[in-house]
């Protein structure tokens, strides 16, 4: 031996270097592997200096070169092909093992283990088998072989298209069916021939033995079974068969279970319709109701939020809102969802089809009802909700509490007006509701709760009026009540050269975040539901200028600007009619006279430019005067031709000297000063 | 029943004393200097009268075109105790309140003290007020008055001046002289004294005819001032009640005369009542039931 290793190296000696390096590296991966291997593994084994070498010395691709040394090598017979799978050779060196004594054995190739695979299933299940039967098969008989078949589906497809594995039938009889496989010279006809199961049988067997375990259950926990859905069923099928099973249409089980209960001389099964539950149950025929659990353990996260739905509306009388149905999981926690995150949007989507029904939308709420949506009761509710709303936002109370802080007496008498106004038209709609019973027993107590505590206001609104009435003032006898509202984008254009942060946002919905709830929100009387965004129509709700514009002066405005909106803000309340300010411009208290500029500052109604600039010109306090100047630019007045009207009249320094520096200011920089 | 009669209506008057009109001169002595000025006093001496007398006067004689007038604001502070935390800014948002009106929530949250004092001097100037008068200012921690300090420096820097005057008792004092940041700005010190019998008799002659009609020379006059000199301390707040009752009675129990005997008999009156009471108040039942032991119960036995 030693002697026909020292010629095989003698001869070794004479090859050239990259030849005698393959070698080497094939001998050393035989040693390691115990057997003959692949080109590729050889490639895999060189090291990078190797490589180097193999590159500097041939200009064609690492793969052709080790192959064409291998193949050189094996004509010169220092290396052999130990087996052949197709084109794939397994190289082995002579200095391993010869030919002749090859100590070791083949793995079967992939090929040849799913025929085997095919082969051994046939005879275990004794019929024709499906993909899912070998999975089952594998998964069950012959797990150690689960790693190499891995990808045993695409070549058994191969293999029909080959002719080594034929198809016996079809689970559906059509082309949605699945097929049945056996080799084709298996010998055992008895076997090849037998029929199998249809999907119709298949699904009626799993549906039998699923009722079987439903019994089972039902029993052990001394209940009545319950009735089985379409999903149970077929996850059943799907972990007895595999999920090959299912034929190639939408909806197989649904179908297949359908059409075993159709009406026929074959039905087998009966459908079953619960209220809280969109799809249909399923139960044997022949069970009648009263042997079944109808109302048993929701079956999905629908069900369980139309159940949600259906208590909440059932313990408070009235249609719910998310605020509602939420409160109602905590009494209800094993309704709690199983797979969905949030009621709302699985709401949004199973209306369609449930007894749960959204019934209207009351200022960014939604209502929900279970059962009939048209009743007089419903509407009659979300009407007292939309009043409801439309008083809270007034905040009357603290507003009716606030109008003794108001140093303004007659804009204070203007709020008060605002509050009557309110009250005279809510109070007599909630009236009629209340006196037409509309209402059932608990949302009636509610109705006649808000109704009082309007007339209390109501009162209260009076007895002030009685003390508070300007009466030597000429005020309006109407206060309007329109606001000037602006849009998300309007409101962005202002903040920008204020607020560094507006630069910095990408979509305008951040700007509502960042303000939180800052500034008022209104409900925009012109909008009309649209697909369409960007115009004034299409946004429900507005932001309140005035409101707008006194916070951003509080938050980055100047001294002035400052101090105006301060006394604007702590003045005005809600009240936007800038008829109730202009008598306390011509006040003989010169802090109302103050206070009154400040407000027209805000109230940015383009009407008071000429009061301001009479004021400007005419008021005998410095302070009024100066605040008067910067209020009449702010409202956009030509700043210009007041300046030359004072000049004429005014000998006071810091007055010039203040007008002189509102001359010099654009729009923006008057927020600064 | 006889017929209910309301008491008559009163005209609130203010009679300017020696003290006032010491006080008041040494107070805009200092003004000029944006001066910090105590004035410390017990209870009853005249004190907030003083800052009504000469806040009125201030806001009465303004005149918008001359350039040295000036307004002022009295106001009485409530407690910002050293417990409640942002003292400073508390000090600025009470002169804010008292000064220019309600200050926004969010606004002052967010603002610095400094900035908060700067609006205030801002809207101050606007107003032209130069003086204000903090009354019971003993409520006030010090790191509020350190606040309002900080306001009245603020307005220095501003080229504005503002006095601030604290009136109060309690360990006012104290307080003004414990941090050397406020003591070193502390100008003048105001102290109000109880009147002498002179000055008690000068009250007494403005407050009521009778006393006007009356002789500090003569012995049995001299003995009615000197009776309620001795009972009332001089304390000028507490004769103007006196004065009431006493006219009150006057037609009734005094038939129209009023000398030694009538003036006791209407102090006493009130006395022997405030006695009883105090009496009445130290025994019996407290609105506590008192158990007593199981040693005494079975002692008891």
């Amino acid at each position: 031996m030693s002697n026909y290793n020292r010629e095989i190296e003698l001869a070794l000696n004479e090859l050239l270097f990259a030849h005698r390096m393959v070698f080497q590296v094939l001998e050393s991966v035989n040693r390691n592997t115990g057997q003959a291997v692949l080109l590729g593994t050889v490639i895999e084994a060189l090291n990078e200096e190797q490589i180097r070498i193999l590159n500097r010395t041939y200009e064609n691709p690492l793969i052709h070169v080790v192959r064409q040394i291998l193949t050189g090598l094996v004509k010169r017979k220092f290396v052999f092909i130990a087996r052949s799978d197709r084109h794939r050779h397994y190289y082995a060196s002579i200095t391993f093992c010869t030919p002749d004594k090859m100590p070791f054995v083949f793995k079967p190739s992939h090929r040849q283990l799913v025929i085997s695979l095919i082969k051994d299933a046939v005879n275990h299940y004794e019929r024709p088998v499906r993909i899912g039967d070998i999975d089952r098969y594998l998964n069950e008989v012959r797990p150690d072989l689960k790693g190499d078949c891995k990808w045993f589906r695409s070549t058994i497809q191969k293999l029909v298209f080959q002719g080594v594995v034929k198809i016996a039938e079809n689970t559906r009889r059509d082309k949605y069916g699945g097929y049945y496989y056996f080799l084709a010279d298996s010998e055992s006809d008895s076997i090849n021939n037998s029929v199998p199961p249809s999907w119709l049988e298949i699904v009626f067997e799993s549906f039998k033995s699923l009722w079987e375990v439903q019994l089972k259950k039902a029993r052990l926990n001394n209940k009545l079974p319950e009735p089985l859905s379409t999903v149970e069923i077929k996850n059943y099928i799907i972990e007895k068969y595999g999920i090959e099973i299912l034929p190639h249409e939408r909806q197989a089980v649904a179908n297949a279970v359908r059409a075993l209960a159709k009406p026929s001389s074959v039905t087998a099964i009966r459908k079953i319709r619960r209220e809280s539950y969109s799809k249909c149950l399923w139960v044997p025929v022949g069970i009648k109701d009263n042997e079944i659990d109808l109302y048993g353990s929701p079956k999905s996260d629908s069900e369980r939020a139309n159940l949600v739905v259906r208590y909440a509306v059932e313990r408070l009388q009235r249609p719910a809102s998310m605020n509602d149905l939420l409160e109602e999981f905590n009494l209800h926690p094993e309704l709690k969802l199983k797979r969905h995150r949030s009621i709302n949007t699985l709401l949004n989507t199973q209306t369609k089809f449930s007894a749960v029904k959204k019934v209207g939308w009351v200022y960014g709420k939604w209502y929900f009802y279970y059962g009939k949506e048209k009743s007089p009761e419903i509407s009659a509710y979300l009407t007292l909700k939309k009043l409801t709303v439309e008083w809270e936002s007034l905040n009357a109370v603290l507003e009716l509490n606030d109008l003794d802080n108001c140093l303004l007496k007659t804009v204070a008498f203007g709020r008060y007006k605002l509050i009557e106004n309110k009250i005279d038209e809510i109070l007599p709609e909630l009236y009629t509701l209340v006196i037409n019973k509309k209402f059932g027993k608990v949302v009636n107590s509610e109705a006649k709760k808000l109704y009082e505590e309007i007339q209390s206001i109501q009162n209260q609104t009076e007895f002030w009026s009685k003390n508070n009435s300007p009466s030597a003032a000429k005020l309006p006898e109407k206060v309007k009540s329109n606001v000037i509202g602006l849009t998300i984008e309007q409101l962005w254009k202002l903040l920008q050269p204020l607020y560094p942060k507006a630069l910095k946002v990408k979509k305008l919905v951040e700007i509502s975040n960042l303000l939180s709830d800052d500034i008022r929100r209104i409900k925009n009387p012109h909008f009309k539901p649209s697909f369409c965004y960007g115009t004034l129509e299409t946004v429900p709700y507005l932001f309140d200028q005035t409101d707008a514009f006194i916070y951003a002066a509080r938050k980055w405005g100047g001294l002035e600007c400052c101090l105006q909106a301060v006394l604007a803000g702590s003045n005005l309340g809600l009240l936007r009619d800038m008829n109730f300010v202009l008598p306390d411009l011509y006040s003989n208290d010169f802090n109302e006279r103050l206070i009154a500029v400040a407000c027209l500052a805000f109230l940015q109604d383009k009407t008071a430019i000429e009061y301001l600039e009479g004021v400007s010109l005419n008021d005998s306090e410095l302070g009024v005067k100066t605040s008067a100047i910067w209020a009449f630019a702010f409202l956009g007045g030509n700043i210009n031709e007041l300046a030359i009207k004072i000049r004429k009249k005014e000998i006071n320094k810091s007055v010039l000297d203040f007008l002189a520096k509102i001359e010099l200011c654009s729009f923006t920089e008057l927020w600064f000063i | 029943m006889s017929k209910f009669v309301y008491p008559e209506l009163e005209e609130s008057s203010i009679i300017e004393t020696e003290q006032m009109r010491r006080v008041i001169a040494r107070t805009m002595a200092v003004h000029r200097g944006s001066a910090l000025l105590p004035w410390i006093g017990r209870s009853r001496l005249g004190k907030t009268t003083t800052a009504k007398y000469l806040n009125d006067k201030i806001n009465e004689n303004f005149v918008s075109e001359d350039p040295r007038a000036f307004r002022s604001v009295h106001y009485e502070v409530g407690e910002i105790g050293s417990w409640a935390g942002f003292d400073q800014k508390k000090g600025i948002r009470s002169l804010f309140h008292a000064c220019i009106g309600r200050l926004d929530e969010g606004f002052y949250r967010q603002s610095l003290p400094e900035d908060l004092a700067r609006h205030l001097v801002y809207a101050l100037e606007k107003k032209r007020i130069q003086m204000i008068f903090v009354d019971e200012s003993g409520n006030l921690s010090i790191d509020a008055i350190r606040g309002m300090v900080l306001a009245r420096d603020t307005a220095e820097l501003r080229g504005w001046t503002l006095t601030i005057v604290f009136i109060g008792m309690d360990d006012l004092p104290v307080k003004m002289v414990s941090l050397p940041q406020i003591n070193n700005r502390t100008d003048e010190w105001c102290y109000f004294e109880p009147y002498s019998l002179e000055e008690t008799f000068e009250l007494l002659e403005k407050l009521h005819p009778h006393f006007a009609s009356l002789d500090l020379n003569k012995k049995e006059d001299r003995e009615q001032v000197e009776f309620i000199y001795k009972q009332f301390g001089g304390v000028p707040g507490l004769l103007t009640p006196f004065i009431r009752r006493l006219n009150s009675r006057l037609h009734t129990d005094l038939e129209g005369v009023i000398d030694l005997t009538g003036l006791m008999a209407v102090h006493l009156s009130t006395l022997r009542d405030k006695d009883k009471a105090l009496a009445d108040s130290q025994g019996g039942y407290t609105g506590e039931i008192k158990i007593k032991s199981l040693e005494e119960l079975l002692g008891a036995k």
